[in-house]
């Protein structure tokens, strides 16, 4: 059973799921599906594409495009899972009907190179690809992705992907990788920077307003915990069903945390801060949460800490500086 | 000043936390992983027996995601948190990210009774010997302890009751793929269950 998050935003692919493509044996769609929802299925990229190439990838199908395509994503998928024989074998079956000075294939050769090892041949690759077309992002990411793989290259590894993001500003998975990597960093305010780039890019996705709540509610102060809040209301308007409990949750922890800290605030700080507010909406979120939960193992473990946020929040309140 | 300082600490583990947090991180070969670590600390002689590990994310974690994990665990165990545990993304790292140093400094200063927590990195690369069934030429994990610049990077000795049957039950539940869930798998939908996993313990118990 394939418990993939719904993606929401594929425009094509087939339209049945995965786990009937399977069940048909339609290789075809199977690896279509995979590559349009942008899946990590090397397993099943090989099986299928090997049930449709052959075993030794030789089988001629009716489009030469649908198997070139196939032959190229089983390549990758053989790179993933370290075989490395048979992403070579993928390779001169390409060449086969593909020029070797071919962008496309020399891409799929600097990828090989760089899971064999071979670092400084691939990045030769990828300078060739950036000389000829300066704009070539998929080849200033694979450089960036060098980089990333090679522990103490930090520094060199964030100058190639604003190199990538340079050229095409407004990419939103470069700023989503942008993101990831200053919170690895430990840098929360640069990932709440990439995050509202991502943002810009997908304002209706309730996921990507979760995670820029938590990355802010992580830096911490009272503006951010209420832009905090902000953002797991919103996140929670576009998405309330069970799949987005994470978002009620963030939604309960910070309403706690800024309530928290407007209890420990200076009077100046105190006089623009909303608690009362923040109390209602910790109280709506574990309404929520309470209900969410009822007839389920966790049940007794969410009311006892929804209880114990409430009962928190009404002392913290009772404090002269927000009377 | 505690009666016991300048006695180093050491960390012992249980065969099913041991297991648990080898499996959640085999299980997300290609990212971080996190979870917190449950059990007792003895004061008398600086003793850390981690009972339980439970896993929590396979991302970076960030302040309401903690929170929130910390208090189901509290809510869900009887058990005390006595640490956390965490593997890095890439293969050859083999020190713990600032994520998990900071997590570590403020478990200890939320601690009611200013015990020290200890935080445990797994070894990537023998990790991924072991599990093959190689014997691995390096320790499959490392405890640290708070040093003198108050990081938690100092060394600590650590055991792992039990280790030839934690061993086995490890190589087994990753061969037969048992499956491991954390918390945001649980936000996702998933019902494996994230704070006890039975089918786990169970393999636990056949190897032990």
């Amino acid at each position: 059973p394939h418990t993939h998050p719904p993606h929401k935003n594929y425009t094509m692919g087939p339209d049945e799921d995965l786990d009937t493509l399977v069940a048909k044996r339609d290789h075809i769609n199977v690896l279509r599906y995979i590559r349009c929802h942008q899946l990590r299925e090397p397993a099943l990229v090989l099986e299928h594409g090997k049930a449709l190439v052959g075993n030794n990838l030789n089988k001629s199908l009716s489009d030469e495009t649908v198997k070139l395509a196939s032959l190229e994503q089983m390549c990758l998928a053989a790179l993933d899972v370290q075989d490395h024989d048979l992403a070579d074998r993928c390779l001169d079956e390409i060449s086969k009907s593909v020029p070797k000075d071919a962008g496309r294939f020399r891409r799929l050769l600097g990828r090989c190179l760089e899971s064999a090892g071979a670092t400084d041949d691939a990045m030769k690759i990828y300078d060739d690809l950036v000389e000829d077309n300066p704009a070539n992002v998929y080849a200033l990411k694979r450089k960036y992705c060098i980089l990333r793989a090679q522990p103490g290259k930090e520094p060199e590894a964030m100058e190639a992907l604003n190199a990538a993001l340079e050229q095409n500003p407004s990419d939103t998975s470069s700023w989503n990788e942008m993101a990831r990597i200053r919170l690895e960093m430990g840098d929360y305010k640069g990932a709440a920077y990439a995050l509202e780039e991502v943002l810009l890019g997908s304002p209706l996705d309730a996921s990507v307003h979760c995670r820029l709540a938590e990355v802010y509610a992580t830096v911490g102060g009272l503006n951010n915990l209420k832009l905090a809040r902000k953002h797991m209301a919103q996140s929670l308007e576009l998405d309330d069903s069970p799949s987005n409990r994470r978002a009620l949750f963030g939604l309960v922890a910070v309403a706690s945390t800024y309530i928290e800290q407007a209890s420990k605030a200076s009077k100046k700080e105190a006089e623009d801060a909303d608690p009362e507010v923040a109390k209602e909406i910790l109280k709506y979120g574990g309404e929520k949460l309470i209900k969410m939960y009822k007839g389920t193992k966790l049940f007794a473990a969410v009311q006892a800490v929804v209880d114990e946020k409430v009962e928190y929040s009404e002392k913290a309140l009772d404090v002269p500086e927000l009377k | 000043m505690a009666a016991n300082e300048g006695k180093k600490s050491s960390v012992m583990i249980s065969p099913e936390a041991f297991v648990t947090m080898l499996l959640h991180a085999a299980t997300h070969g290609t990212t971080v992983v996190h979870g917190v670590l449950l059990g007792s600390i003895s004061s008398t002689d600086n003793l850390i027996k981690v009972e339980e590990a439970v896993p929590i994310c396979h991302e970076e974690p960030t302040k309401p995601l903690i929170d929130t994990a910390l208090s189901l665990v509290k809510a869900a165990s009887e058990s005390a948190v006595v640490g956390w545990y965490t593997s890095p993304e890439r293969l050859q790292d083999q020190q713990p990210g600032p994520a998990a140093l900071r997590i570590a400094s403020s478990l200890a200063a939320a601690s009611s009774n200013s015990s020290e927590p200890t935080l445990i990195v797994l070894q990537n690369e023998s990790m991924s010997q072991i599990l093959r069934g190689f014997d691995p030429a390096n320790l499959v994990l490392k405890a640290l302890g708070k040093d003198f610049g108050q990081q938690w990077l100092d060394p600590v000795e650590v055991t792992v009751t039990k280790q030839g049957g934690a061993t086995s039950a490890a190589q087994e539940a990753y061969k037969q793929k048992i499956p491991v869930a954390d918390l945001v798998d649980h936000f996702e939908g998933s019902s494996v269950d994230w704070i006890r996993n039975m089918p786990l313990n169970k393999c636990v118990e056949k190897h032990c």
